[in-house]
């Protein structure tokens, strides 16, 4: 199933970045497979492969935020300076972090300057 | 002459031999009929008295065979009882080490239950206080960091962004 999984999210991405077919009509035949093939439930996951292929092959990275509660206007200011152009980023919020932020890269890296990440680190 | 003389002692000699007759007659009487029947009751007696000896002589000399062969397993007996109390004092001895190997190897067994669970209630208790001082310090920062959130926030958001710019 895991394979499946790599393999539909492989193959959506190339699809993509073919860019000879329509957006619309890629959604459309994407969702029809999914449900054909019984793999509504893996459909978040197949995404975010073939978004993750996707911005690699363009060179773009995904930023995820993941804080304790909302950003200020002064805390995003300080994000976005680190925010390139093309950059996808999402915000996520976590209260279990008690305070501060994590920062993954690409699914692949990731800093934990969170307050629950010092608080495990130490214990 | 003979009979002058005789009548001068007082003897008649008709009256003599008629008495004669008389005596064998009564000693031929009484040998048939008393002295036979007497020594043959007699005889038979003695008989039986020597019968009577034997056996008691026979009985005697059994009594003592008896004697000796109840002896010899008195003695017997005694030995093996001595054997019996010997064997039985060892076999007790055994029995007693036995016992007390046991109840050694039970002893240790003990406290080595009883050690492994007092060490294991003494890591439950370190493990129970360990959360709870976990527990504590998680919620102490909290407390600290309800106090002001945005300046804690700003603080690490501003150090992690640094540090992402040195990593690039």
């Amino acid at each position: 199933m895991k394979n499946k999984t790599k393999l539909y999210g492989k193959v959506l991405a190339e699809v993509i970045l073919d860019g000879k077919i329509e957006d619309k009509k890629i959604v459309n035949n994407f969702v029809k497979i999914l449900i054909d093939s019984g793999q509504e439930r893996e459909a978040k996951e197949i995404l975010d492969l073939a978004e993750d292929i996707v911005l690699a092959k363009q060179g773009k990275r995904k930023i995820v935020f993941e804080t304790a509660r909302h950003v200020t206007p002064n805390q995003r200011k300080t994000l976005e300076s680190f925010v390139e152009k093309g950059d996808i980023v999402k915000e996520k919020i976590n209260p279990e972090l008690i305070a501060g932020i994590k920062i993954i890269i690409d699914n692949s890296r990731q800093f934990d300057a969170s307050m629950q990440g010092k608080l495990q680190r130490i214990l | 002459m003979t009979n002058e003389f005789l009548s001068q002692f007082g003897i008649d000699w008709k009256l003599f031999l008629s008495q004669l007759v008389n005596f064998f007659l009564i000693l031929i009487i009484l040998k048939l009929f008393v002295y036979k029947p007497v020594l043959k009751i007699i005889k038979e007696r003695n008989k039986k008295i020597k019968e009577g000896l034997d056996k008691a002589e026979e009985a005697g000399v059994r009594l003592k065979e008896i004697d000796n062969i109840g002896k010899g397993r008195l003695k017997q007996a005694e030995l093996d009882s001595i054997k019996i109390i010997k064997d039985t004092e060892n076999r007790a001895k055994t029995l007693e080490h036995e016992l007390q190997k046991k109840s050694e190897e039970k002893q240790d067994l003990m406290q080595k239950e009883l050690q492994e669970r007092y060490k294991k209630q003494q890591e439950e208790m370190h493990s129970i206080v360990f959360k709870n001082a976990v527990e504590l310090v998680r919620k102490t920062i909290v407390a600290t960091v309800e106090l002001k959130p945005e300046a804690i926030d700003d603080a690490l958001i501003k150090k992690a962004v640094a540090n992402m710019k040195d990593e690039k």
